[in-house]
């Protein structure tokens, strides 16, 4: 039993992680707390609703246009939201707030859109089938959503450590400033990362919608919260850390509710974050950036 | 032809007057020195020119492009790169991956076919990685590459800003006091680096406490003192003007 439970909490764990990255990468590299990420996840899931109850497409094109979506969302955030604070020389409590007021516009605009209402996807849209693999029983869905995930990190990784524009995000990670005076533009910059955490956060919110065949306008709000544990307890700003943290979280979630209580469970995860911070205060991994920080 | 113009420049900061009405042209292909007691406001001008800071009065030109009011990134992409008093390299990254950013200017892939992993993406890649690699054997640190930045000697830092900054290929290149902090060795070969450079074509701005270094390599040599031209020259004129004498010398 418990290597079931172990199993399922390390797949929900991995979608923490997927979501996570987002959200500790624009702070790793633009310093923005950015609050409406829960709303972009929630805007994926239902573009990918939408896509297969009123396009009648398949799941995997649905999937991919959550994917854009999520995108879309999160690029147009930093240009409605996040650039013009960006001109007046907004600081960083200044980000957060108006990231509020974005979650609570594109919640609302959900709300409308979904008449508050909770969506089911038609059954059967997930093929339901499973397999035996050292005694745990391992359903398609999960080893999907594992695929899934690890395809996507595999990119991220690749995208920041392995390409040109990859290399301009960690520059403008450790000093903005020098690095426009090396040529590189900041808004491409924001305009990358906001698309990639917007991607990620799409497909997080799909991939959820689907496995708990449930989606709705408020769905961004507990996932948020689950994140902040994530990105703080894996070091603000670090890929490594979000996904060991995010899959840590997933499978303490599981333990906790299935042999504890499901009640206590938000109990234990921060009280766990508590003990983790009295020792390592800056979670497990330095970020992208650091304090090092050049005059 | 294509020289980099200050017209009538001037910056207040409040009521001090960092820099008033300063004329200058700097050709390519020359090294021009830039010197001048401290507080002079020979920083302020780099400043200016790269964008960091907004001249209060008058203008800057490259080739007859208006300079001042763009954007730091867009000076650079102009072709002007410069470099710094107190070296402001990505510590954490590894001295080629520093380097790599310098090439930015030259870079083409786009977001889509980086995402899509298409071949021109790892192409260029390597492409950048390979001279930045020429780059460090061409100065001799080729056995740091992988290190972080801010692990290496203070002197070697400096060459690899002045590398990273030569991969931009720039047209004009500021050096803010690169000789500091390096031995008479040190200084001896990057004064034979900035002579090559020269020599390519590069106009090369310097700026220098470093008066032998200065009167060494510089052609043509512009004093600033509380922010005004007080003379220009070669190495023998400036250093028999008396006002220049009197400004280092006080009085």
């Amino acid at each position: 039993m418990f290597g079931q439970e172990l199993l399922n909490g390390v797949v929900v764990g991995a979608v923490y992680a997927l979501f996570s990255l987002g959200l500790t990468l624009v702070f790793g590299i633009h310093r923005i707390l950015n609050l409406a990420h829960g709303a972009v996840f929630m805007w994926g899931a239902l573009i990918g609703y939408f896509a297969v109850t009123g396009a009648g497409l398949a799941l995997l094109p649905a999937f991919i246009l959550a994917i854009l979506g999520g995108a879309l969302v999160s690029v147009a955030l930093d240009l409605l939201v996040f650039r013009p604070l960006r001109r007046r020389q907004g600081d960083e409590f200044g980000t957060i707030i108006v990231s509020i007021g974005a979650n609570l516009v594109l919640m609302h605009l959900a709300q409308q859109a979904t008449n508050a209402q909770t969506l089911r996807f038609p059954f059967g849209i997930f093929p339901i089938h499973f397999y035996h693999l050292l005694g745990l029983r391992v359903s398609l869905q999960q080893i999907v959503i594992v695929a899934a995930v690890a395809l996507l990190v595999i990119a991220l990784v690749l995208y920041l450590f392995r390409t040109n524009l990859g290399t301009d995000a960690r520059a403008v990670a450790i000093d903005e400033r020098t690095s426009m005076l090396l040529g590189i533009n900041p808004h491409a910059v924001y305009f990358g990362t906001f698309a990639i955490a917007g991607a990620l956060a799409g497909a997080a919110g799909v991939i959820l919608g689907i496995a708990f065949n449930s989606v709705s306008y408020l769905m961004g709000e507990p996932i948020m919260l689950q994140a902040f544990v994530v990105i703080v307890l894996g070091g603000l700003g670090s890929v490594p850390g979000a996904l060991l943290a995010g899959v840590m979280l997933g499978v303490i979630q599981t333990l906790t509710t299935v042999y504890i209580s499901s009640e206590l469970s938000d109990a234990v995860v921060f009280g766990l974050l508590f003990v983790v911070l009295l020792a390592r205060p800056r979670g497990f991994f330095a970020g992208l950036h650091t304090e090092h920080r050049v005059a | 032809m294509d020289s980099l113009r200050l017209d009538r420049l001037g910056k207040h900061f409040g009521g001090i007057e960092a820099v008033a009405e300063l004329s200058l042209a700097f050709a390519p292909g020359r090294i021009s020195g830039l010197i001048g007691p401290n507080g002079a406001g020979k920083t302020t001008v780099v400043n200016m020119i790269t964008g960091l800071i907004q001249p209060s009065a008058g203008r800057i030109t490259l080739a007859e492009r208006r300079v001042d009011g763009a954007l730091p990134h867009e000076i650079a992409r102009m072709g002007i790169a410069r470099t710094f008093q107190n070296v402001r390299l990505l510590k954490e990254a590894t001295v080629l991956d520093n380097i790599v950013v310098g090439f930015h200017r030259h870079e083409h892939t786009s977001l889509l076919a980086c995402s899509l992993g298409l071949p021109p993406v790892w192409r260029e890649r390597r492409d950048f990685r390979a001279q930045a690699h020429n780059l460090l054997t061409r100065f001799g640190l080729v056995e740091f590459a992988a290190r972080p930045a801010g692990t290496i000697s203070f002197g070697h830092q400096r060459l690899v800003e002045v590398m990273r900054a030569l991969a931009m290929s720039p047209d004009f290149l500021l050096l803010d006091e690169p000789a500091a902090g390096m031995n008479d060795v040190e200084s001896r070969n990057l004064g034979a680096i900035i002579r090559d450079l020269a020599a390519d074509g590069v106009g090369i701005v310097l700026i220098e406490h470093n008066m032998r270094f200065v009167m060494e390599i510089c052609e043509a040599i512009h004093v600033l003192d509380s922010g005004r031209l007080i003379a220009s020259g070669t190495a023998e004129t400036v250093r028999r003007d008396p006002a220049v004498i009197r400004a280092y010398l006080g009085g």
